[in-house]
């Protein structure tokens, strides 16, 4: 399980950051990116229009298996607690929609779905954590 | 000359061998939905031998034999595991399962105790219905609805919060309170529409008998349709409980349950086959039983020139079977980890189809205290905990024991209880099973449960195709892909019913018949 950079206390988040500095630049150019990419998603999920468009994506293909709002287990498959098995930063998040976990009957969606609605499913499930 | 040889040629002058064949049961009665099979000629006499090899002895895979069985084709089933019926699994005294996980079960249910783990009933219009007719499977009545059933919502606001209610309080009461509702708005012209009194009072008059109103002040008073505290007789005409406000039923959110009995796939009648559910996938095993090897698990599924060609495993032996065509009716998790020829949009569409989990508990009782205790014979109790639904036995009224289904879950809650072990799973199940049923400890013997996800061969419980996918995605799936084909419920807009496996195999067996037909 990766702890989400954001949730961490301020020393461990230090040490993360003194951490990543000591990296290449390629690794450094990845995480501007990602970085980049969860300040994109965050916005996205304060935005009314694309969290209502997510809703909808996210009830035609991800409800059956992920359960509403309200779900409640300890489970990988429960994306409204606090609790995130595959990465929970937004651009992890929106990572395994794009490439899955078949082998968890975690569909890659990236090869089918257009990349508005990705974004937009990722939006409204940051804009449900409690 | 066989009876079949004989109807045949004797229909080639006459034109009657199919009503003829039909009487004497050599033809399909079940017509279904979708394909109708009756009255297709047999290809035997002019194509013999025309090789069809079936992967997995489900519902779907045992139907696509049965019937291109009756058209004449040479069949071969291969099943990976070393049972039919697939997922329409009945746990008897006995039976093991190991799932994926390691944990291992050995049913310790009494003689005469069954659990349906996968399919535990259908509606009478499915085409499950023709094929216990036609293979001779006993069918009983499935009580899917009890009114003396309860609810029973915690965490939610109002005084009925936490509290078990009988399913026709809540439902006299919510429809007497929205009848009143409406019946004033009627009345003093407060809706839209503009009603002529004699519309109005034809609008008062239904909203009275909807809700049991009273007759001059149009309120809604509590009603009979809502039960007894102390339930009539000689000596007594009941004694009622005060209705409860429409407020503390909607706080405690009953009206999510509601709907569940309103479905068209839910609503009366439903069925089971007497004895338990894997009757039927018994009796079709019966009939193709000769076709069928176990222990045959396929790695490759491959479109050659001519037809079809797949690898199998059998014990520690790799092995080929070539055929002319190829059904596959591997679940959506096991065909996406099988190296095959299906085109791309077909990979695409069954690696997005969502095969979720569900879990269920078949829990056995010293004593049927729900019928004896809370007068509860067959139907299920709704909760809002994450057990879902308590199943009662639609069977064996009146036996010392019995066995109830203590959750029915799919989701997250689900996908929690496949990672326990099972002593944990039937401590999840008793915990909240018994703010229901108090007698729960007391009187449980032992248990049995599988979460889909992990039985192997299987690894998932149903699919209901998105929606949103029908029109793009979800052709690919019903399309032969060559001589290659897909079958099962989750190709098949009845995704979790074994209908849905039942019309698949049908429209297979149709398209099949007729490429060979016109070759």
């Amino acid at each position: 399980m990766r702890i989400a950079p954001h949730r961490l206390p301020p020393l461990l988040a230090l040490i993360a950051l003194t951490a990543a500095l000591g990296r290449s630049d390629s690794d450094k150019s990845d995480q501007e990116k990602s970085a980049r990419r969860d300040a994109e998603l965050i916005a996205a999920a304060k935005d009314p229009a694309v969290v209502k468009s997510g809703k909808a994506t996210y009830t035609a293909l991800c409800l059956a298996c992920h359960g509403a709002e309200t779900a409640q287990g300890d489970s990988p498959s429960n994306l409204f607690d606090p609790k995130w098995y595959h990465g929970g930063r937004p651009s992890e998040i929106e990572r395994t929609v794009l490439v899955g976990f078949l082998e968890k009957n975690m569909p890659p969606w990236g090869e089918v779905l257009p990349p508005e609605d990705t974004t937009a499913v990722v939006a409204f499930i940051l804009s449900q954590q409690k | 000359m066989t009876r079949r040889d004989f109807l045949e040629k004797a229909g080639r002058y006459g034109g009657a061998s199919f009503t003829a064949m039909t009487a004497l049961g050599l033809l399909s009665r079940a017509t279904g939905r979708g394909a109708e099979l009756g009255g297709l000629p047999s290809i035997a006499a002019g194509k013999p031998g025309t090789k069809v090899v079936i992967l997995g002895a489900g519902i779907a895979g045992l139907t696509a034999a049965y019937e291109l069985g009756k058209l004449g084709f040479a069949c071969t089933v291969l099943e990976a595991s070393t049972r039919s019926g697939g997922r329409s699994l009945t746990i008897r005294k006995g039976d093991t399962l190991t799932d994926t996980l390691g944990h291992a079960q050995t049913c310790a249910f009494d003689e005469g105790h069954y659990f349906n783990a996968g399919p535990a009933r259908f509606p009478q219009w499915q085409v499950t219905m023709d094929y216990c007719r036609e293979l001779g499977v006993a069918v009983e009545p499935f009580i899917n609805v009890n009114e003396n059933a309860f609810y029973y919502n915690e965490g939610v606001s109002g005084p009925l919060a936490g509290k078990r209610l009988r399913q026709r309080e809540a439902k006299a009461d919510a429809r007497g309170h929205v009848a009143e509702l409406l019946a004033k708005a009627v009345n003093t012209d407060k809706l839209d529409q503009k009603f002529t009194a004699e519309d109005k009072e034809r609008v008062l008059e239904f909203l009275r008998r909807e809700g049991d109103l009273n007759a001059d002040t149009l309120a809604y008073q509590g009603s009979t349709r809502r039960g007894f505290k102390t339930w009539p007789a000689v000596d007594t005409k009941g004694v009622m409980d005060p209705a409860h406000e429409l407020l503390a039923l909607l706080q405690a959110n009953f009206s999510v349950h509601f709907h569940r009995n309103n479905e068209f796939e839910y609503q009366s009648a439903l069925f089971q086959p007497v004895g338990g559910m894997d009757m039927i996938a018994k009796a079709l095993f019966a009939k193709v039983k000769t076709v069928v090897r176990f222990g045959c698990a396929a790695k490759e599924i491959r479109k050659t020139p001519a037809g079809a060609r797949v690898v199998y495993t059998e014990g520690n032996e790799t092995k080929e079977f070539l055929a002319d065509h190829c059904i596959c009716t591997l679940p959506p998790p096991i065909l996406r980890t099988t190296a095959h020829d299906f085109g791309a949009m077909v990979k695409n569409t069954l690696n997005i189809i969502p095969f979720q989990n569900s879990a269920r508990i078949g829990l056995q009782f010293k004593r049927r205290f729900w019928e004896d205790d809370d007068r509860i014979f067959g139907g299920i109790s709704w909760t809002n905990q994450t057990i879902n639904e308590i199943y009662y036995p639609s069977h064996g009224f009146f036996q010392p024991k019995g066995l109830l289904i203590g959750y029915y879950m799919f989701g997250p809650p689900s996908d929690e209880v496949t990672q326990l072990a099972p002593a944990a799973r039937i401590e999840y199940a008793l915990k909240q099973g018994e703010k229901i049923h108090p007698q729960y400890r007391a009187e449980f013997e032992n248990a049995f449960s599988v979460n889909w996800s992990t039985v192997p061969h299987i690894k998932g419980c149903l699919s209901h195709f998105p929606e949103k996918l029908t029109k793009t995605l979800y052709p690919f799936l019903i399309k032969p892909d060559g001589n290659l084909h897909l079958a099962g419920d989750w190709a098949s807009h009845l995704g979790g019913w074994q209908a849905g496996a039942f019309e698949s195999a049908r429209h297979v067996v149709k398209n099949i018949h007729a490429k060979v037909a016109a070759s």
